[in-house]
């Protein structure tokens, strides 16, 4: 990593929020359509974080406060080693450590409504972080490097492993927390667990929360993007596919189990992975 | 610094006021005012347009949007949802019980309207109010959102002298 | 005799008199020898650590791929009647399990005692017949880098533990109303414990192998039936039946091998594939042993029943060291695995197998000890991949599992123990929130929680340099990375449930012996210190194990950069974030104000003295409180992996035999078709 590098990396990482914000816009109007709404206003998501970063809120415990910033941060560095060149498998490591204190932090505070969120959170946890490894060293194997500039010097990989596609739609649909990947933290007041695991966090404090989210989000999308030098196209349209999926599924299943979790997401997107990664294999060791 | 500041007092302004999370809270009405309450949120009327959502917790919530009137039994848990907000926040009380104890008025069980003990700042009047006033009067209190006001005072009897007093007959 | 020499004997001597001596004092009347038992023995850990260093040090093989042979002078194999002594010696030990399995009336025992018996005297026979047949050229003993490694963990953890059980077993007796007179006893266990595990990782001729590899199975079984209660006997019957089995398969292969055969001949022939079919045999009989030693699927069960036995037990025999001596087996005949080359790919998947599959029943897990044993199993499964996969890196990165796991997991189990012996309990619902009422413990606790799960801590590292040389094989991804998730989720449950701010009713922590906090702060601070210095670790310790076993440097850690092109930064930049959100954490943490927690709880507002009239806000916890005022178990956030009861937790135990035999059975396929030369 050079210094300019990590230079760009840093603002792309300061400025990563806005466009995951935006992103996040556009998904409530979709999924608004969806519905027959009109939605709100494409800027709802960075009103609802400034709002919350604003807001006179207390921390309802210091050890907890402390730990959800932690994990804030530690999301950020993950994101910006992926963009800085780093290495891909360090930092999907990096990112499981921001989801422990994430967990950490909803489960410090003695609340029934933020504890079964926990043990959701650690079910989200166990669904989502095979994945993410398994795409990582199946980049990794294809690119014969885990360095994420040579991985993105590699082009075309999603040509060469199409599957990916699905495990990445997967993972964006766990990273946005799309249905049943919400089980844990629901967008939808009136549920049986109040807001889960973020009960217990308020104002600035569900703001650093929320921004973990975020850049855990702008990760997989950075993977997507790694992916798809070369051929941009196909790889946009295989992730919209696949988000368009996740959105209907969001949609059309109002509640579905944490086995349902796990078992979409192993069985979906861990089949997938492992086509891809034997497929990296065979291209690898025919090179 | 300054215009950079006004500017972004601005859009924290902006932000507060277009981001109204409710809390949904029914005393023990007839229900009319709540299933009214639903339809603000339904399609047609769609209060997300101007970015209310309904939350389950009231440490996360900007509005307080109470129905029905307050009683021995949930004034004490209505003033602790109020005390568990943090400001800028605001009250909408919804319909005539909120406001007064609406036909409900004089049972042994029921203390008044809810201005009695929380700070209400709208009231929308009706039984049951129309969607579109219930839409409205958020929007209104949206608007009071803009800046905290932490120096309101407090209102009412505490939850403590509820409690304590001598069960009515 | 020179200094090497010396002070190898040394490591081998001092603990055995230690324990000679303790043994004597505990025979003295109603427990006066309490007080020198202690003294010598915290005597002879000393001496044996300072031993374990000098001769480490002295030796060079620190930093270098150089290996020592040894000689043990009048007593080296291959002087003739010592020899034939130490080949005598595993039938003796046979007679001795005979003896135990007649006591233990288990017909099983007995059996399995009279086949090793049986292949003691024909090891024997063999020899006598075959005149004077020499041992390996210049001594039986080798001291390398690998066997430096083991050394110091059995020598320096394992002292710290051994210290830890002079303060922890006197209470531990009381409490299970035993008399205190006894732990003399327990400590001359130890001390013969740790001269048997030092024979086993200096030997190099098969005959010492063996003997060194018995009297740790029959160490096992004298502590694990300590307590003499009736769950304590079985564990130690079921666990002597496991590891008499693992015995056979060694009996097995030194027999095959002939009389004055070593390991590294035995290596030698299978690479140089002038073995043929003996070769075959005698790994598979070498593999047979480590699987069941290091408790791989699906020898799993003993070390779970192990779990009745006292902390320092689970700490010492069953985290540390003992069972990383099939760790350490393997890892020394990688090359030949890797020469039989089924064989390397069915010792790697099963391997895999074991790390994500006990990892994943860990989950279910509600009893600390039991979840500390599954995540061990994990962790030697971990190992058996690396020695699987057989490439430098990963040798190394199976090297670097040993020495920080080793660290790490005797953290924990000592912490449960002194939790344990604190509260009478170490069910996971029971401690929620001792944070509060034990705080250095749960400190403690958690660090070594951290060191388990999170980078940069070694363990973690050692993952990414397996995930990176597995990299080719799909399932084998797929395995390591279930079980790197697995185990993340179960180390972040157990630290939710002792973090938890609740001081809801349960006993105050008692006192905890002086000995108890100094192994455990140095542990802590060890496992810290590891954060800090994996790198140099890794390059002192991983990287000459590699060399020395296949030959070539894997330079893990320069620059961390493991085959990773332009990412030398990666690792400091990962403890610089880390180091970085760890202040950010605390400096968080200490600007805001110190509130009492005051949970959403649907608008009832528990403060101090109003409320719904509960005495205290902390008067209400999370636990849900079943039939009887039990604390139920939907508490528990790992209420999610329990679903179906019991019935559920007979199928999960059963999935991980039916692995686990399935993985042997490939096993098998591997060796038939590693012996006929024929690939897959």
């Amino acid at each position: 990593m050079t210094p300019a590098a990590v230079t760009l990396a840093l603002v792309a990482t300061l400025v990563a929020p806005l466009g995951v914000g935006l992103l996040l816009g556009v998904d409530r109007r979709m999924t608004a359509a969806m519905q027959l709404r009109v939605g709100p206003p494409l800027l709802q998501p960075l009103y609802d974080l400034t709002k919350l970063v604003a807001k006179r809120s207390p921390a309802a415990d210091r050890l907890s406060a402390g730990l959800v910033a932690g994990q804030a941060i530690l999301a950020a560095g993950a994101f910006a080693m992926v963009l800085g060149g780093g290495d891909i498998l360090v930092a999907a490591l990096v990112l499981g450590v921001a989801r422990v204190l994430f967990i950490l932090a909803a489960g410090a505070v003695d609340s029934p409504y933020a504890q079964l969120g926990v043990g959701r959170e650690v079910v989200l946890l166990v669904a989502a972080e095979p994945l993410l490894i398994m795409t990582v060293v199946a980049y990794g194997v294809a690119a014969g490097s885990f360095a994420s500039s040579d991985v993105a010097s590699h082009e075309g990989l999603v040509l060469g492993l199409p599957t990916l596609g699905v495990t990445l739609g997967v993972l964006l649909a766990i990273a946005l927390r799309k249905s049943p990947f919400d089980l844990a933290t629901s967008h939808h007041a009136h549920q049986e667990l109040v807001k889960g695991s973020t009960t217990e966090m308020a104002g600035p404090w569900l703001a650093l929360a929320e921004l973990g989210h975020w850049y855990e989000a702008a990760m997989v999308l950075a993977l997507v993007a790694l992916a798809s030098v070369g051929a941009p196209l196909i790889a946009a349209g295989l992730v919209a596919l696949s988000y368009v999926v996740a959105v209907v599924l969001d949609n059309t299943v109002p509640r579905a189990t944490w086995r349902a979790a796990i078992g979409i997401a192993w069985g979906v997107g861990g089949t997938a992975a492992v086509v891809a990664l034997a497929m990296a294999g065979a291209t690898a060791g025919a090179v | 610094m300054g215009p950079l500041r006004s500017l972004l007092d601005a859009w924290v302004r902006r932000s507060r006021t277009r981001s109204p999370w409710l809390v949904h809270f029914d005393c023990g009405g007839c229900n009319g005012c709540d299933i009214e309450i639903l339809d603000v949120l339904t399609p047609r009327h769609s209060a997300e347009r101007f970015g209310a959502i309904v939350v389950g917790d009231p440490r996360q919530a900007d509005l307080l949007v109470v129905t029905g009137p307050a009683n021995r039994r949930n004034a004490e848990v209505l003033r602790a949802t109020w005390e568990q907000m943090h400001e800028p926040r605001a009250i909408v009380a919804v319909g005539s019980c909120a406001a007064h104890g609406g036909i409900f008025r004089g049972a042994p069980n029921v203390l008044g309207g809810v201005g009695d003990i929380v700070p209400v700042d709208l009231y929308v009047p009706g039984c049951p109010p129309r969607p579109e006033a219930i839409l409205d009067a958020i929007l209104r209190a949206a608007a009071l959102l803009a800046a905290p006001r932490p120096d309101r005072e407090p209102v009412g009897r505490v939850p403590g002298e509820v409690r304590d007093a001598p069960p009515a007959g | 005799m020179d200094a090497i020499t010396l002070w190898t004997v040394a490591l081998l001597a001092i603990p055995l008199a230690g324990a000679a001596a303790t043994g004597l004092l505990a025979r003295l009347p109603s427990g006066r020898g309490s007080l020198g038992a202690a003294a010598t023995t915290v005597g002879t850990t000393t001496l044996t650590a300072v031993a374990v260093v000098l001769a480490v040090a002295s030796s060079g093989v620190v930093g270098s791929g150089s290996e020592i042979r040894i000689g043990l002078g009048p007593l080296d194999p291959s002087s003739g009647p010592a020899g034939a002594a130490w080949s005598v010696a595993p039938a003796a030990l046979g007679l001795v399990f005979v003896a135990i399995g007649w006591r233990a009336r288990s017909r099983s025992i007995v059996l399995l005692a009279l086949v090793q018996l049986a292949l003691g005297v024909a090891a024997a026979v063999a020899e006598l017949s075959a005149g004077h047949p020499a041992g390996p050229v210049g001594g039986a003993l080798l001291l390398d880098p690998l066997a430096g490694l083991l050394l110091a963990v059995s020598g320096l953890v394992g002292g710290l533990i051994v210290i830890y059980a002079v303060g922890y077993e006197p209470v531990h007796l009381a409490h299970r109303g035993l008399s205190p007179a006894r732990a003399p006893a327990f400590l001359a266990w130890l001390l013969l414990f740790l001269a048997s595990m030092h024979l086993l990782v200096l030997a190099d001729d098969l005959r010492l192998l063996v003997v060194g590899w018995e009297l740790t199975t029959l160490c096992s079984w004298g502590l694990i039936a300590f307590d003499g209660d009736r769950p304590a006997l079985a564990g130690a019957s079921q666990a002597l039946r496991y590891n008499l089995v693992g015995g056979i398969g060694l009996g097995v292969a030194a027999l095959a091998a002939g009389p004055g055969a070593g390991l590294t001949t035995v290596v030698a022939e299978a690479v140089g594939g002038t073995g043929g079919a003996i070769a075959a045999l005698i790994v598979l009989g070498l593999v047979i042993g480590a699987i069941t030693k290091s408790a791989l699927l699906p020898a799993h069960p003993w070390l779970l029943g192990a779990m009745v036995a006292a902390a320092p037990v689970s700490a010492l025999l069953h985290a540390s060291t003992m069972v990383k001596a099939g760790g350490y087996l393997l890892l020394r005949i990688s090359p030949a695995l890797a020469a039989l080359e089924p064989m390397a790919v069915a010792v790697a998947v099963l391997g895999a197998l074991t790390f994500a599959g006990a990892a994943v029943a860990a989950l279910r897990e509600h009893d600390l000890k039991r979840a500390l044993a599954l995540s061990t199993i994990s962790s030697l499964g971990l190992i058996a991949v690396g020695a699987g996969i057989a490439s430098p890196e990963a040798v190394a990165a199976g090297a670097l599992v040993i020495a920080f796991h080793a660290v790490a997991k005797a953290l924990a189990f000592l912490t449960v123990g002194s939790v344990e012996g604190a509260t009478g309990t170490r069910d996971v619902e029971a401690l929620a929130g001792i944070a509060r009422r034990a705080p250095r413990l749960a400190g403690a606790f958690l660090v070594a929680a951290a060191a388990m799960a999170l980078p940069p801590f070694g363990l973690v590292v050692a993952k990414w340099a397996l995930l990176v040389a597995g990299g080719p094989e799909p399932i084998l991804v797929a395995l390591l990375a279930i079980g790197a998730a697995a185990g993340v989720a179960l180390w972040t449950m157990l630290s939710v449930r002792l973090l938890l701010r609740r001081t809801g009713p349960g006993p105050a922590p008692g006192r905890i012996s002086r000995h108890e906090r100094a192994a455990i702060a140095t542990l802590a601070g060890a496992a810290v210190l590891g954060l800090v210095l994996a790198a140099p670790v890794a390059t002192t310790i991983a990287d000459p194990v590699a060399v020395a076993i296949t030959g070539t440097d894997p330079h893990l850690a320069s620059g961390w950069s493991l085959a990773l092109g332009t990412s030398d930064f990666t690792v400091p930049l990962v403890a610089a974030l880390v180091v970085t959100s760890a202040l950010v954490v605390a400096w968080v943490a200490s600007r805001v104000h110190r509130t009492t927690p005051r949970p959403y709880l649907a608008g009832a507002d528990l403060r101090a003295g109003g409320g719904h009239g509960s005495a205290s806000p902390m008067g209400v916890g999370t636990a849900f409180r079943g039939p009887g005022a039990r604390i139920d178990r939907a508490a528990s956030a790992g209420f999610y992996w329990r679903a179906g009861g019991a019935a559920g937790e007979r199928i999960s135990s059963r999935a991980l035999l039916i692995a686990g035999w399935l993985g042997l059975g490939l096993l098998g396929l591997a060796a038939l078709l590693g012996g006929t030369g024929v690939g897959w």
